[in-house]
């Protein structure tokens, strides 16, 4: 009865939401036949029912993070400091933010006001502390290109070209580099062949995976509706 | 009798380098790129000028939906074409209304707020001018509801004031009544999630504009389901650049185009160690019978 119940309810919903698709046009919403009108109520109020539940996600997950990090810190597990500067930060932003110090007060008081503490804090630590973390990747990058990507066969070879010419090709030496083609050797110029690659090769690639994946996606979720799995992925 | 110390050639050694001098190469380049902050030139390319001319054929007063979905970690790349494309749409009289997916993306708009709109364009009023409607949490479900009816999400702007009183959404009451919806994404919710609950059960064409590394997956959807795409630094500079060209008397800030010159020479080094890396790696093979070892650039 544990599991029944909630895989009753998943292939219900599911099955309801996907004859919405079908039925429920957005142009029919609020006119035509009463199947047409229950269908769109069905899929707008399922909408805004997933959105208020996934506010409760936020809620979830501030109690997990408490709840393992003051794990690790009550059993002193290693690394345990670091688990205290996150639980000080945490607490921190989060009675920053809900309290709304320093900003405009009441319900309606916008959090990213300009004299908000809460803004304070995102201009001067998160901001550039997620940043710094963004730009170091060019460093890692670097390191990665130099020490990793080898000509060990075709396939490799191929691939280190395209890389060539495709992240010569984004910047304006590229153009710059083959600006002496004539016209009629225009295939030849680096942006050209770059945006030829991102286009054709790169474009064919991505909706082969693309669609494989919904048709995998397809044929996990019908399962999922028919009983056959459940939603967290064990085999019936 | 002493065994002759053998030296490894030039380019074997080179592939032994530590990792620190490419680094420090690296630092160094990019800060003197920076502080010099050379300008290039730039064109737009096929996916950027459906936008800018998408934007043009738009009718002052018009209002179009803005999704800012990107955080301060992917802004130095995204936060540069949502100015230019704000700048664009305020100076031809376009409404941008302004939602985010991304809880972050409400300090993202005050950005676009106090570095945009009250800087180049002070006599603007928020709700009459522009509106923001700010962050709600359900990504591809808050868009499916959004579809039906903008009312179902959102009684009011950031501020309070209802919807019913906001000019700048020109009447619409849903996803459909937009002529453009455009999507700065810094990854998921985001662009495709816009393109395949938004813009495809609706028929409202969708723009958008993502991280350098996000354009291959994005350009999947180029030309029908996304009308055009502002891929990385590159896509903003040329947004810039036809920008500049357009409105000259303006003159706006470039700040992707500035940028540009730190990631040209970042990307020079890279290839250059890419080429070096790969040389030291063909020699160190020719010298060596058998197959090469995976560490052909040391572990330091």
């Amino acid at each position: 009865m544990k599991r029944l119940v909630p895989r009753v309810i998943t292939s219900a919903v599911g099955i309801l939401l996907i004859l919405t698709a079908f039925i429920a046009r957005p142009d029919e919403a609020g006119e035509g036949p009463w199947l047409v009108r229950a269908f769109a109520y069905i899929d707008r109020n399922f909408s805004v029912w997933f959105s208020i539940l996934a506010v409760f996600a936020f809620i979830l997950g501030g109690a997990s993070l408490l709840k393992s990090h003051l794990s690790k810190i009550m059993q002193r597990r290693p690394d345990w400091p670091y688990s205290v500067v996150t639980l000080v930060s945490f607490l921190a932003v989060l009675v920053i933010g809900l309290f709304k110090l320093g900003g405009p007060p009441g319900l309606q008081g916008e959090v990213t006001d300009a004299s908000a503490w809460f803004m304070v804090v995102f201009e001067a630590l998160y901001e550039p502390l997620m940043s710094t973390l963004y730009a170091m990747l060019a460093f890692f990058v670097a390191s990665a290109a130099y020490r990793a990507f080898r000509l060990r066969s075709l396939e490799a070879t191929v691939l280190l070209f395209a890389a060539f010419v495709v992240m010569l090709g984004r910047t304006p030496l590229g153009t710059w580099l083959s600006d002496f083609l004539p016209k009629s050797l225009n295939f030849l110029r680096i942006d050209t062949m770059s945006m030829w690659i991102m286009r054709v090769p790169n474009v064919a690639g991505h909706r082969a995976v693309f669609i494989g994946i919904a048709v995998g996606v397809a044929a996990l979720t019908l399962r999922v509706l028919l009983g056959r799995s459940s939603a967290e992925g064990d085999q019936a | 009798m002493t065994t002759p110390k053998i030296q490894p050639d030039f380019l074997i050694r080179l592939g032994n380098l530590d990792r620190r001098w490419l680094y420090l190469l690296l630092l160094v380049s990019l800060s003197l790129t920076l502080l010099y902050s050379p300008l290039f030139p730039d064109t737009p390319s096929a996916f950027t000028r459906p936008i800018f001319q998408r934007i043009e054929e738009l009718s002052p007063g018009q209002s179009i939906l803005v999704s800012l979905d990107y955080s301060p970690a992917s802004a130095p790349e995204i936060e540069p074409m949502a100015f230019a494309v704000t700048r664009h749409l305020l100076v031809r009289g376009i409404r941008p209304v302004y939602v985010t997916l991304w809880p972050e993306g409400n300090n993202m708009l005050q950005e676009i707020r106090s570095q945009v709109i009250e800087v180049d364009f002070p006599a603007l009023e928020e709700g009459r001018d522009w509106a923001a409607l700010g962050f709600k949490s359900g990504g591809p479900l808050l868009i499916n509801a959004l579809r039906q009816d903008l009312s179902a999400m959102y009684t009011g702007d950031l501020r309070g004031v209802p919807l019913d009183s906001l000019t700048a959404l020109g009447g619409a009451k849903k996803l459909a009544d937009f002529p453009l919806i455009i999507a700065f994404s810094g990854g998921t919710p985001g662009l495709k999630e816009w393109i395949l609950y938004g813009g495809d059960p609706t028929g409202t064409p969708v723009a958008g504009g993502c991280t350098g590394i996000g354009t291959p997956e994005f350009l999947a959807y180029f030309p029908v389901q996304l009308m055009g795409l502002l891929g990385g630094l590159k896509g903003a500079s040329e947004y810039e650049s036809a920008l500049a060209a357009r409105y000259p008397q303006r003159d706006f800030p470039r700040r992707a185009g500035r940028r540009m010159g730190p990631q040209t020479v970042a990307h020079v080094i890279v290839l250059l160690f890419l080429v070096l890396g790969n040389l030291s790696y063909l020699r160190r093979r020719s010298t060596t019978s058998g197959p090469s070892t995976p560490a052909s650039g040391g572990t330091r």
